[in-house]
């Protein structure tokens, strides 16, 4: 018996019903690689590590406008800084006043944050392939490369953007577009548990780029005192999350359904 | 008020093409043999009910090939999602219109 007679079968109907709910449960736990993104964005933030670092204990320049009574500064304020003048083609999008080499984070967030998008496409081509099942990264990759696009835009005179200068200084404005990034993945992912996630470190992005978290590891006595604390902070935080996925992933793929 | 079965749909009211559905609405699209797998069908099976859903517009069929393998793609289309939401939304409505009815006192039951 495949359809149901004209009066209705209630128990027939509740059972198409939940015949529905085991597919698509089963189906959503063949598609999922969202720990793959977490996994690949966590080890790229990791990997900016040595970009951030005050190496022999010293300080990096400190801009005159926040610091009044301290020489000229060495470095113009970020919105400012572009390679070749103010007419320059590569901005300085990502800030990081605070740090040696503005320019190197720049450069390397400039490759490594489409690189990993593009990455992530591929990992979610493959990854249908394999199962069966695609789940479309189109929104998440095009979401995340545009954020990133938008931050290089908005650093450029051509569309000055009135941006705090707190956000600027610590040279993690891209943790908020890796960030916002997560609540696109949440929604083609179809996950709560991801979203759960996406909210706290949203708010951990932006406290790293307001907050030192070196002065909570220097009280600690743990030694550190450059925005790296920050980087390792949030970088091993989204490379647990993406890993404790992974294994869910794993364990709901073993449990019969 | 209309009968809940007055407004289903004959296509998608059949417990294996609703499954069908049911797959391709939770991914953006699926191959014949995670379809075959997920619902236990045959070859002739499954492309009876596909050509089926094909001819009402509520699947794509995408065949081609990976590396030298021969590859079938399906893909829910919007009419498909819609016809899939309303079949639930109906079947929703069914049991809870019975269920109502047998919890009402006989009098007041529905006919």
């Amino acid at each position: 018996m495949t359809s149901l007679s004209n009066e209705g079968d209630p128990a027939q109907a509740k059972a198409w019903i939940d015949d529905v709910s085991v597919l698509k449960s089963r189906t959503r736990r063949a598609r999922r690689g969202m720990w793959f993104p977490l996994v690949i964005f966590g080890l790229v933030i990791l990997a900016s590590t040595p970009l951030y670092m005050h190496f022999n204990g010293d300080s990096p320049p400190i801009p005159a406008l926040l610091a009044p009574d301290v020489p000229a500064p060495t470095t113009p304020p970020a919105t400012d800084i572009a390679i070749g003048g103010s007419s320059g083609l590569l901005h300085l999008f990502t800030g990081g006043m605070f740090t040696f080499s503005p320019l190197k984070i720049t450069v390397f967030w400039l490759v490594a944050g489409p690189m990993a998008y593009l990455v992530t496409a591929g990992f979610y081509w493959l990854h249908a392939r394999r199962r069966g099942v695609a789940t479309s990264s189109r929104a998440y990759v095009l979401t995340g490369l545009g954020l990133f696009a938008l931050l290089v835009v908005t650093s450029t005179p051509l569309i000055p953007v009135p941006v705090h200068g707190n956000l600027l200084v610590r040279g993690l404005t891209p943790l908020l577009a890796v960030a916002l990034g997560l609540f696109v993945l949440a929604s083609v992912e179809r996950s709560w548990a991801l979203l759960a996630f996406a909210v706290p470190f949203l708010a951990l992005c932006v406290t790293a780029n307001l907050y030192d978290m070196a002065n909570v590891t220097y009280r600690l006595g743990l030694g550190s005192t450059g925005p790296e604390v920050n980087v390792i902070v949030v970088g091993s935080v989204l490379l647990l999350a993406g890993v404790i996925f992974g294994l869910a992933a794993v364990r709901t793929r073993q449990r019969p359904s | 008020m209309t009968h809940p079965v007055q407004g289903l749909d004959d296509v998608v009211h059949q417990r294996t093409r609703l499954g069908i559905l049911a797959v391709l609405a939770e991914g953006s699209r699926a191959q014949f043999g995670f379809l075959q797998e997920s619902l236990g069908l045959t070859d002739g099976n499954l492309s009876r009910h596909l050509q089926t859903l094909e001819e009402a517009g509520y699947v794509r069929i995408e065949k081609g090939y990976e590396g030298r393998r021969p590859r079938t793609w399906i893909r829910i289309t919007k009419d498909g999602r819609r016809a899939l939401a309303t079949e639930i939304d109906l079947l929703k409505q069914l049991v809870q219109r019975i269920e109502s009815n047998h919890s009402a006192p006989a009098d007041e039951r529905q006919t």
